[in-house]
Parts: structure tokens; C-alpha cells; sequence
């Protein structure tokens, strides 16, 4: 399990300017922990060297015919 | 006057409508008139509506009477009932988001979609309930059980969407899906939704909360009708950087093209392992829904798609991160507005690094790669759409179990996908199955599942609703 440290949660979430009750806070130090965890569980075997999607566009359209905004469009 | 009850008209198809519309068989007036008897009569059940639009859908629906008896009409949906997800902006309709935050929002402007169906003549019927921001609670406005047992609940986000039509409370719908939010209501409550490709359908003026992930999509009793409404609001908008310029297709062309000659994927993994959380009647379901089409003369294949059961840390991390993004200002002045559960989820998105946002959009790549490959070699991908029936409203309360387990990734891979019935548990209630295609190939999906309903009735069938339903069958 990935230990997500309540502390940092605490300092995090004050940084944002966001304020929440310690209850909350432990509830959602918990559901980051299972999150994390199971994400770094898929880490070794199968993302290593692979170019992430940043922009999402239609699977299967070329990326020069990946829709986005259109300059001449919009004048 | 109708030659029909009240229910029937209330329970009609939009493609039957429009055929009497045609013959001046039927006015929309008195479809409009039989749904708001619905309305008044199960709304305070359901929850399916925040906001019914009683007068303006009675003007509407009696300027599209005389306009097309005066030879003016518009198209198939001239005159049909619309009920929207109240996260869309509806001009002059309050659009509340299910949230404190937007509880007084009149838009000053329809979303595309909603002006897109309007301009093919359709009628707004009223603003559906929703999850809060499509990812929270349900505490301001009622919970929303599904019609077929008002102890458990209808699936979310697009739950008034959902639970609405499955009641006869709307002819069809419009509902947004980030991780499942049209197909897992869908699935909850036994009528049919589509998710579109990515792209497919602007989401200008919809409320956003994951902009890599979010999709908005027909939601109907058929797929026929679903073909019709998807028609009419699909198209390139310059107002959304996201939407495809692909030519919308005719989706009615192909509908009755049987599914004789296709080759459908069952991905064996994941979707039809019999595992812990996965009701075995919902898999008996689905193996049920296959051997069907096969017996119509489709052909199955096995496909292979590993990740399919590592996808839910990816969607949660990108969806929740972008949610964050999305309403971080917000949060930060109103946060006491929000719910419990959608404060929490959104707040727990400031918490990922860049490098698990990356790592779950490297998982999102892998996947789109595993997809597209399977999509090469078979026409269309079907699995169930959730792994366990409706349950409970007390552990929707509680924590409710993972009903993305389906359907997320068709969100990650951005693929269209749908949820139509295919049967019921021993305790009656209904099981859903998935048909996802080809990117833009919506109109796959709906030939597979208008053949899969003209061979079945699980689609036809109504929910037995209290004893003050006049119409209860």
C-alpha cells in the first residue's frame, strides 16, 4: 500500500487555500492511498516507455486530422 | 382524440410517434399531456425531473401540431418530448447541476446539442435529474430509484435520464457520460443509451467535469430511437475545440441490416469472468445475449483485451484531477456548498503528481492501442455493461460498489458504446448488455442492437409502479 502521509494531505490541501474537516481529510487520505497504490501495481509491467495521451482526440483519426480549434473558423 | 391509453402514449417510441404525427393520427399535445400526467403522478417517487417545463412543452407541442398539419414539418422528431440532463444549459430553463452552487442558473443560451434538437423540431419536456456534477450525491433534489423496485437505486450520473423513461415519464432523453453515466443507468433501469464517440457530440454549455472523458449521448427506450436523436444533435461545433469534423452519418439507413455476416469480439477476460462482485445471473445474461445474435447469424470471436481490469486507477486519476481543474476556485469559496461526495472527490484530484497523471495517460494509450487493434478484426466488441444488478439505495449511502467496471473504458479509449436490455434477474430486475464499434461507427451498434431487439422484448417490457398508477400492467 502507498502511504500517503496525513500531514502532507493537510499541508496540500492548505496550500490550495482548500479547507476541509479532518474527517474528510482521512477519508480522502484513504481513497488516495488505494488509488496510488493501485496504479504503481500496473506501473512496472505495462507503462514503461510508452507515450502518454495528453490530448485526448477520436481514437482511430490521424493526429493531423485530430479536431481542435480552427483559427480560420473562428474568424 | 387517441385511439390509445394514456400509458401507451406515454410508453410510445419516438419513430411510432412521428409515423402518427405524419397521419395527424396523434398530436404531440396529447403525448405531452400523458407524459405530465406521468410526471404528476410519479415524480415525487422517481425524482426523475428538478424541473418540469409544464407550459412551455404544451405551447410547443401546439405550434408543432399546427405546423404540421399546415405541411411544416421538420423532420422524424418534429414535435417529439426531450427531457434533459440538468447539467446541460437549457435558454431560460433553470440549470442547476444538482448543486447549491448553480441552484438560482437560468443559461442564457442553450448547450449545441440541446439547440441542435430543438431545431429538428423537438420539444423540452423538463431538466432530469442528476448526480451532483454528474459525480456526487443526490441530496437536494431526491434520490432516484430505478422503477423496477424503489428500494434500490436508478445508477448514475444521468439517474432522472435513466429512471424517467424506464417509468414512461419521457419519450427520450439526453444524459452525459464520464465513466458510464448514460450506460450504467441504463443498465440499472432496462432502457437502452448511447454513448457516442468521442468527438461525436459537442459539449458546449454542458457542465464539465472531466474534459478528456466527458461524452453526452441519446438515451431512449430503442435504439431506433436513440439512431433518430443522435442524427439530429451530432456535428462538428466551432464552440468546442474537442468535436470532430467527421460527417454525421444516416443512421437510419443501415438499422434493419440484420447482423447476419458480422463478426462480434466477446472479450473473455475481465467482462465474462466469473469473479468476486459479478452477479452470475448478469453473466448468464450476456453469454444468453450473445448466443442470440449468434443465432441470427453473427459470427463470435474471442478477443483478447488485457487491460481491461486495470483501467480503474487510470480513470480515477485522470477524471478526478481534471474535475479538480475544473472546479478549483470554486472549492475554494463554496466548497461548504458542495456535497460530501463530490467535495471529496474533487478535492482528492488536487492530491495525483504530474507523474500519475502521466502514467495514467500512458495506461489510456496502451489501451486506445488494445482497442483499436481487437476493432480491426471484428465489427463490434460485446460485454455487460455492469457486473451486478441494481442494489440498494442504503450502499449507494454507504459507498457504493465500482459500476464502472464496463463501461469506463470506452471513456479511456473514447470508442462509442451502448447499453440495451437483455434480461432480467430471478428478483426482476434488469441486465444490460454493451455493443462498442469503431470510432464514428455509431451506426454499427445500432444496426446490432435494433436486430437484437426486434428478436427480443426484454426492451418492450414495463415496470410494475405503485398502486396510484392508473396504467400499472
Amino acid at each position: 500500500m502507498v502511504d500517503v502521509n496525513l500531514d502532507w494531505v493537510r499541508q496540500e490541501l492548505k496550500n490550495q487555500d482548500i479547507r476541509l474537516s479532518e474527517e474528510e481529510i482521512g477519508i480522502i487520505r484513504d481513497q488516495l492511498a488505494k488509488t496510488k497504490t493501485e496504479l504503481v501495481q500496473i506501473r512496472p509491467v505495462h507503462t514503461e516507455g510508452v507515450e502518454p495521451v495528453y490530448r485526448l482526440s477520436p481514437p482511430g483519426v490521424p493526429t493531423a486530422d485530430r479536431p481542435g480549434r480552427d483559427t480560420q473558423d473562428e474568424k | 382524440m387517441p385511439n390509445a391509453s394514456s400509458t401507451d402514449l406515454a410508453y410510445a417510441s419516438a419513430a411510432s410517434l412521428s409515423r402518427r404525427f405524419a397521419t395527424r393520427d396523434l398530436s404531440p399535445v396529447d403525448v405531452v399531456e400523458a407524459l405530465l400526467e406521468r410526471i404528476d403522478a410519479h415524480n415525487d417517487t422517481l425524482c426523475a425531473y428538478i424541473t418540469v417545463c409544464r407550459e412551455s412543452a404544451l405551447a410547443e407541442a401546439k405550434q408543432a401540431e399546427s405546423d404540421i398539419a399546415a405541411g411544416r414539418a421538420k423532420g422524424p422528431l418534429h414535435g417529439i418530448p426531450v427531457s434533459v440532463k440538468d447539467i446541460c444549459w437549457t435558454e431560460g430553463v433553470r440549470t442547476t447541476g444538482h448543486s447549491m452552487t448553480f441552484f438560482d442558473f437560468v443559461p442564457k443560451e442553450d448547450a449545441t446539442h440541446v439547440r441542435r434538437l430543438k431545431d429538428a423540431g423537438m420539444i423540452l419536456l423538463g431538466k432530469t435529474n442528476t448526480t451532483e456534477f454528474a459525480c456526487g450525491d443526490l441530496h437536494l433534489f431526491g434520490m432516484t430509484p430505478t422503477p423496477w423496485d424503489l428500494t434500490r437505486y436508478s445508477g448514475g450520473s444521468s439517474a432522472g435520464s435513466a429512471n424517467g423513461l424506464a417509468a414512461g415519464l419521457c419519450t427520450t432523453a439526453i444524459g452525459t457520460d464520464t465513466g458510464g453515466s448514460i450506460r450504467c443507468p441504463s443498465g440499472f433501469c432496462g432502457i437502452t443509451g448511447l454513448k457516442p464517440t468521442f468527438g461525436r457530440v459537442s459539449r458546449h454549455g454542458v457542465m464539465v467535469l472531466s474534459w478528456s472523458m466527458d461524452h453526452v449521448g441519446p438515451m431512449a427506450r430503442t435504439a431506433e430511437d436513440c439512431a433518430l436523436v443522435l442524427g439530429a444533435m451530432a456535428g462538428w461545433d466551432a464552440k468546442d475545440g474537442t468535436s470532430a469534423r467527421q460527417p454525421v452519418a444516416d443512421y437510419l439507413s443501415g438499422l434493419n441490416n440484420g447482423v447476419s455476416g458480422l463478426t462480434l469480439g466477446i472479450p473473455r477476460q475481465h467482462y465474462f469472468e466469473p469473479a468476486e462482485g459479478v452477479d452470475p445471473e448478469v453473466l448468464a445474461a450476456a453469454e444468453a445475449a450473445v448466443k442470440q445474435l449468434e443465432k441470427m447469424g453473427a459470427r463470435l470471436q474471442p478477443v483478447d483485451l488485457p487491460m481491461a481490469g486495470k483501467l480503474s486507477p487510470a480513470g480515477n486519476v485522470l477524471i478526478m484531477t481534471e474535475a479538480f481543474g475544473q472546479h478549483a476556485e470554486r472549492l475554494r469559496t463554496r466548497g461548504d456548498e458542495y456535497g460530501p461526495r463530490a467535495r471529496r472527490r474533487m478535492v482528492g484530484g488536487a492530491l495525483y503528481t504530474s507523474a500519475e497523471y502521466q502514467q495514467a495517460s500512458q495506461v489510456r494509450e496502451l489501451w486506445i492501442r488494445d482497442v483499436e487493434r481487437v476493432l480491426q478484426a471484428v465489427d463490434s466488441i460485446v460485454t455487460p455493461t455492469l457486473p451486478m444488478p441494481a442494489f440498494p439505495i442504503s450502499v449507494q449511502h454507504a459507498g457504493p460498489p465500482d459500476t464502472s467496471w464496463g463501461t469506463r473504458g470506452f471513456n479511456l479509449s473514447g470508442h462509442p458504446a451502448m447499453s440495451l436490455p437483455c434480461g432480467f434477474t430471478s428478483q426482476g430486475l434488469p441486465i444490460g448488455l454493451q455493443i462498442a464499434a469503431k470510432a464514428f461507427d455509431e451506426a454499427m451498434i445500432f444496426r446490432v442492437a435494433h436486430a437484437y431487439q426486434q428478436a427480443t422484448d426484454w426492451h418492450t417490457r414495463r415496470p410494475s409502479l405503485p398502486a396510484a398508477d392508473p396504467a400499472r400492467n
